[in-house]
């Protein structure tokens, strides 16, 4: 015989009462039969595809605003921005837009602002320091130190748009696209994915030659960029004034200090 | 000598089965030597090409000898296998892979590229995967922006089978290190020569192409 179970001290015992059972089904089946109770469901599966919509839609607008200008790109703007970071000397006279508006496409003009080249080149270039530091030592070398490079790279570089940025506010409140600001200073990697392969090759005195040369190019890189910029380019000739060529000068050595901060970090 | 007796009949063993060359639905009468067609007694003789006909015979045997997941439509093995020897041998995708990529192939790639650094004592699944991720990300973020040109889109699923698939010939790199010492030169002249193919990949999805 089935010894019974005494159930009253059991705290569960309401859900495994074959009564109760019963009684919850049928709740549960008055419920979804309850047309008020259908609708309110009915809403909620509407409310989660309008999110889906909206995600849809959202998505929509950031990939065809303005922004998409600045990836408008081809081969024959990649090659020339990288001679022009190389060899800035090579392109002489003013480096200005030839429209007033912003969105240019860089394809248009090669000095219009993008956002491929920097993003690119970055990733290429700590992807180049860790294979420069895998092979000159091989126990120094860890997953972690991408990751790391990485953030220092990002960290000065966003150091840098800030005080640049804020040199520029205090300068007769000069208003600079922020972003057209990161992606004149981030070029810089460009020049600098060249010295890392140039690094890899060769040694010594090479490599210290070619570091200071690209140093060097960066400078008047961001000098001739940031002139556009300046009070003095703004001016007319009569209030031609020399202090916005001089800050752009000291702004134009900035690029190049971070750079040899971002080449010594981690040796 | 007698054949034996089973419960399924007396059974010649040098008797060939019988060759149904007629419907074998058809019954046949020996002793009147008659034959009752299938279909003879069909009130609706419109619907007779529903009934058995020996003619689609020869076709319903060769469906019945295809394999089991071909016959169920399931071919995930065989297109995993043979999109990684495209990768692999540096032949061109097909077309078909290009307009309906799937994932299974790069779950299983990325696993296993998790899996083969254990046997080398190296734990990285949180690099590979954090790293894969925000690649993916980005790369999702930079070719839509630059699809955007000509008012198309790539879905998220697209790129990350792309990426997946190009991750083949690491996996095969991080399985000759378990056996072999990359960190030499013949080890960066094959990372150079298998590092290619997820280039050339890609370029089969040109931008310009969409």
């Amino acid at each position: 015989m089935k010894p019974q179970q005494d159930t009253s001290t059991d705290p569960f015992a309401f859900a495994f009462n074959p009564q109760n059972i019963e009684n919850t089904v049928n709740k549960a089946k008055n419920t979804l039969d309850n047309p008020f109770i259908g609708m309110a469901y009915a809403g909620l599966g509407k409310k989660f595809s309008g999110i889906g919509d909206k995600y849809d839609s959202f998505l929509n607008s950031v990939f065809s605003s303005q922004y998409r200008f600045y990836f408008d790109v081809d081969n024959m703007y990649v090659v020339k921005k990288s001679i022009m970071t190389l060899a800035p000397y090579l392109y002489r006279g003013n480096w200005t837009l030839n429209s007033e508006f912003q969105a240019i496409s860089p394809t248009e003009n090669v000095h219009a602002p993008d956002l491929y080249l920097p993003l690119m080149s970055l990733v290429t270039f700590v992807l180049l320091r860790c294979l420069s530091l895998g092979i000159n030592d091989k126990t120094q070398f860890s997953p972690g130190y991408i990751v790391d490079s990485f953030w220092k790279c990002f960290v000065i570089s966003l150091l840098e748009v800030i005080i640049i940025k804020i040199v520029f506010c205090f300068l007769d409140g000069i208003r600079v696209n922020t972003v057209d600001l990161v992606s004149h200073l981030n070029y810089r990697y460009c020049s600098l994915c060249a010295l890392m392969v140039f690094n890899i090759l060769t040694n010594g005195i090479f490599s210290f030659v070619g570091t200071i040369y690209v140093l060097i190019c960066q400078a008047i890189f961001i000098y001739k960029t940031l002139q556009r910029y300046s009070p003095s380019h703004n001016q007319s000739a009569l209030e031609l004034s020399s202090f916005g060529s001089n800050i752009t000068l000291v702004l134009a050595f900035l690029q190049p200090a971070c750079s040899w901060v971002i080449l010594s970090f981690g040796q | 000598m007698q054949p034996l007796k089973n419960p399924f009949g007396i059974i010649d063993p040098n008797e060939k089965p019988k060759q149904y060359q007629s419907n074998p639905f058809d019954i046949q009468n020996d002793e009147l030597n008659e034959t009752i067609k299938l279909g003879d007694n069909v009130a609706n003789q419109e619907e007779k090409h529903l009934l058995f006909d020996s003619q689609k015979s020869q076709s319903q045997e060769t469906v019945e000898d295809l394999p089991l997941l071909e016959d169920l439509d399931i071919t995930s093995p065989l297109l995993i296998k043979s999109r990684i020897m495209s990768v692999l041998f540096f032949q061109k995708c097909d077309s078909e892979y290009l307009e309906d990529p799937d994932l299974s192939g790069p779950i299983l790639i990325v696993v296993s590229l998790g899996l083969l650094p254990l046997l080398t004592g190296k734990v990285h699944f949180n690099y590979i995967y954090g790293i894969g991720l925000w690649g993916w990300m980005l790369l999702y973020l930079l070719m839509n922006f630059m699809i955007q040109q000509q008012g198309k889109q790539i879905e998220f699923y697209k790129i990350l089978s792309y990426l997946g698939y190009g991750l083949a010939p690491i996996v095969v790199l991080s399985f000759l290190s378990v056996f072999l010492q990359l960190n030499s030169s013949f080890g960066y002249a094959l990372a150079i020569v298998l590092f290619q193919r997820p280039l050339i990949l890609f370029q089969d999805y040109n931008i310009e192409d969409c």
